[in-house]
């Protein structure tokens, strides 16, 4: 990876404002990212994920706002600052005509013009990647996986100091999704700053050091995945296997100050807490005072679907 | 650069489409048209011209005349044109004027008919009978044989007239020849520069139809980096390469294999169709190089300037070629006359169709003797891909996603 020359954030959006005639897509949005961070955007389909990440890029001009990189503003003809970034779209970008080293060569010499190191970015990307086996491929030969594998070698083999990985993960079985986060983890730890973008909180949650939370344009929460936690009354969700519903379960349950909602649904009871000390023993006490037989019990931290639901009344997932 | 170059001139050149519509299509064609044409070129092929002669008794033939008489139709017959190396007209001797009459009557049912008969009457005047027909191709072979005959009697009156007048000069070698060459100068000529066949303007308007296609490759070229308009696009958009130069690298790639296309269709028709454009086979070649240069332009300010559906680009340019090609005249012979009687009327319709200026600098290398003709069509063709590559370049520098 290049040498960040300077000390200034590595993105910096300040104020974003993109409309679609009416349609405010990305409404007032501000952001900074530190270099070597992993910074997650996360939020629904249609929230502006992928808007403020193409507006960043020049890729669609944006009504109001300023946006710098590495410190610089960036425009559409900044090619010095471009040089230095990595894209992996959504969607897969690759040529079906080439074969998987022929398509990583040509988008790899978008950037690095000296042959020799460019055959090392592309022989370093496919094992990256672990495309080896699959090199002399196109495309269409590959599978769902190997294709999102192929579409993240193309956007990472010139070593960018910023990569922004849009969704990479939609539609891939877990070993592949295992492997392209474990890829992105390892680019990180040599120096490069990602900008991941996912409605799979899991995901984020797993690999970014801070998040923003988008909705419908805005910006609704950010910070570490354990300060948004802490910015919510939710805390551990307990489940409770219960053959039977015993009278008076749920209201006792409820009445306890940090039962923060109590439901019963395909034999499972399922209690969300109050940010706070654990509370599982306080619930199985009332659930064996009520004559419950207990099959198996779960408790689950709060997640950042739980953060969402609470800001915004949504399942992540809506 | 190279590499991207070389890239994108394998991803071109590995798309079906290209070889769908810029190779397999007008090579189908140019077959298509082999067949079609066949019998034009027949038809307008002047053949073997037969006569039937009749041959002289002992006497008359012991005479002067009756020696020049039976000299002229012998070296008629054999005397080879300078095309073919056959003799340009075919004589059959018969031994009286009956015989030959029947012959002539006995032979309209074949394949190739005798034109007439020809014959010395007894006061020495070379007679042609013509056989009757009402077919205008005949008569106007029948007309050929009359000039022939009438340049024999003119020598041979001129001939007589200096026996009495001026004996000396009679005997000189050189009017001796002279009076005797008539058969020499029978021959098959060329006004133009080569041998063009009747079908040849078919073929070039075919070329100029397969430049025009070849802008399908160019607008898949330019549409590559068009942001939004593919997957690709955006990439390349969001890259450290400059668009401009992006915009050059694929034109250039999609010229070369539009060109290597448009090549192998000329050398196919040039084999196939028997075309010979003799030692202007390099300016062919040249105008070829123009032409999908100027269908590359074409396509890529279509990608970058046209309507937004990819679908409706490609209608744009199918219909531009379609009809470019109707108005040069690629759909048979009635097309090819109205083309070019609306180019007489209105020339302006033939400068701004591609399809017709792609046709008519071919055409200039064939009929003309001066090369400007050429050249001017060459420069409009060349003028019009330098002005589209150079908006489309402009374009695509402006272009985001929003924009297609």
């Amino acid at each position: 990876m290049n040498e960040s020359t300077s000390p200034s954030a590595a993105v910096r959006v300040d104020n974003l404002v993109k409309r679609y005639g009416a349609f405010v897509a990305v409404d007032h949005i501000s952001f900074e990212i530190e270099p070597g961070e992993v910074f997650g955007l996360l939020g629904p389909n249609g929230s502006g994920k992928t808007t403020t990440i193409d507006c960043i890029l020049q890729l669609l001009s944006y009504d109001k706002g300023e946006i710098s990189l590495f410190g610089q503003p960036m425009a559409p003809t900044r090619y010095d600052l471009k040089r230095r970034l990595g894209v992996v779209p959504q969607n897969i970008a690759v040529f079906d005509e080439l074969t998987v080293r022929e398509n990583i060569d040509y988008f790899c010499s978008l950037y690095v013009t000296d042959k020799a190191r460019r055959a090392q970015c592309v022989e370093a990307a496919i094992g990256f990647c672990g495309l080896e086996d699959f090199a002399a491929w196109r495309p269409k030969k590959l599978s769902g996986g190997l294709l999102r594998r192929l579409n993240i070698a193309c956007g990472i083999a010139h070593k960018p100091d910023l990569a922004f990985f849009d969704e990479p993960t939609v539609a891939v079985d877990a070993q592949s999704r295992a492997q392209i986060l474990e890829g992105i983890r390892v680019m990180n730890q040599a120096g490069a700053t990602v900008v991941y973008t996912s409605h799979y909180m899991e995901e984020v949650e797993e690999l970014c050091s801070r998040v923003a939370i988008l909705d419908h344009g805005h910006i609704i929460a950010a910070g570490t995945v354990d300060e948004l936690k802490a910015q919510v009354k939710a805390g551990e969700t307990i489940s409770v296997e219960l053959p039977e519903l015993p009278d008076g379960l749920t209201q006792k349950l409820q009445a306890m100050p940090q039962c923060l909602q109590a439901a019963y649904k395909d034999h499972t009871l399922t209690v969300r807490c109050a940010n706070g000390p654990h509370n599982l023993l306080d619930v199985l006490g009332v659930v064996r005072d009520c004559h419950g037989v207990p099959g198996r019990v779960w408790s689950q931290p709060p997640t950042l679907n739980d953060v969402f639901l609470e800001l915004t009344g949504r399942e992540l997932r809506d | 650069m190279c590499k991207n170059w070389r890239l994108a001139l394998l991803t071109l050149v590995r798309d079906k489409n290209f070889l769908i519509w810029c190779l397999g299509l007008p090579l189908g064609l140019a077959t298509i048209f082999i067949f079609m044409f066949q019998p034009i070129d027949k038809l307008a092929a002047l053949d073997q011209l037969p006569i039937a002669a009749v041959r002289l008794d002992a006497a008359q033939a012991a005479t002067p005349q009756g020696q020049a008489y039976t000299q002229f139709l012998e070296a008629l017959g054999s005397a080879a044109d300078g095309d073919s190396g056959s003799p340009a007209i075919a004589v059959s001797w018969q031994d009286s004027v009956q015989e030959a009459r029947q012959a002539v009557q006995d032979s309209q049912d074949a394949k190739r008919p005798f034109l007439g008969l020809v014959r010395l009457s007894p006061d020495s005047q070379l007679t042609f009978e013509a056989a009757p027909t009402n077919d205008s191709v005949t008569q106007m072979e029948q007309s050929v044989i009359v000039s022939v005959c009438d340049s024999w009697q003119a020598r041979m009156d001129a001939a007589a007239t200096l026996a009495t007048q001026d004996p000396a000069r009679l005997s000189q070698s050189s009017v001796q020849a002279a009076l005797a060459d008539v058969a020499g100068s029978v021959k098959k000529v060329s006004l133009t520069e080569n041998s063009p066949r009747e079908t040849c303007a078919f073929y070039f308007a075919l070329l100029g139809f397969t430049a025009l296609m070849c802008a399908q490759n160019s607008l898949l070229a330019a549409l590559t980096l068009v942001p939004g308009a593919s997957a690709c696009g955006s990439r390349i958009t969001a890259s450290g390469q400059p668009r401009g130069r992006q915009m050059l690298i694929w034109l250039t790639a999609s010229w070369t294999a539009s060109f290597a296309g448009l090549v192998i269709c000329l050398a196919y028709v040039c084999w196939a169709a028997s075309i010979d454009f003799g030692a202007r086979t390099g300016l062919v070649v040249l105008a070829l190089a123009a032409a999908s240069f100027m269908a590359t332009g074409l396509g890529g300010l279509v990608a970058v300037a046209g309507p937004r559906e990819t679908g409706a680009k490609e209608g744009v340019l199918t219909t531009v070629t379609c009809v470019g090609a109707l108005f040069a005249g690629l759909y048979g012979e009635p097309v090819m006359e109205m083309a070019n009687n609306l180019a007489e009327a209105a020339p302006v319709t033939a400068w701004i169709n591609p399809v017709r200026q792609v046709m008519e600098s071919l055409s200039a290398l064939i009929y003309y003797d001066s090369l400007a003709p050429f050249w001017m069509h060459l420069g409009l063709v060349a003028a019009v891909g330098a002005l589209c590559c150079a908006i489309g370049v402009l374009r695509l520098r402006r272009l985001r996603r929003e924009s297609v």
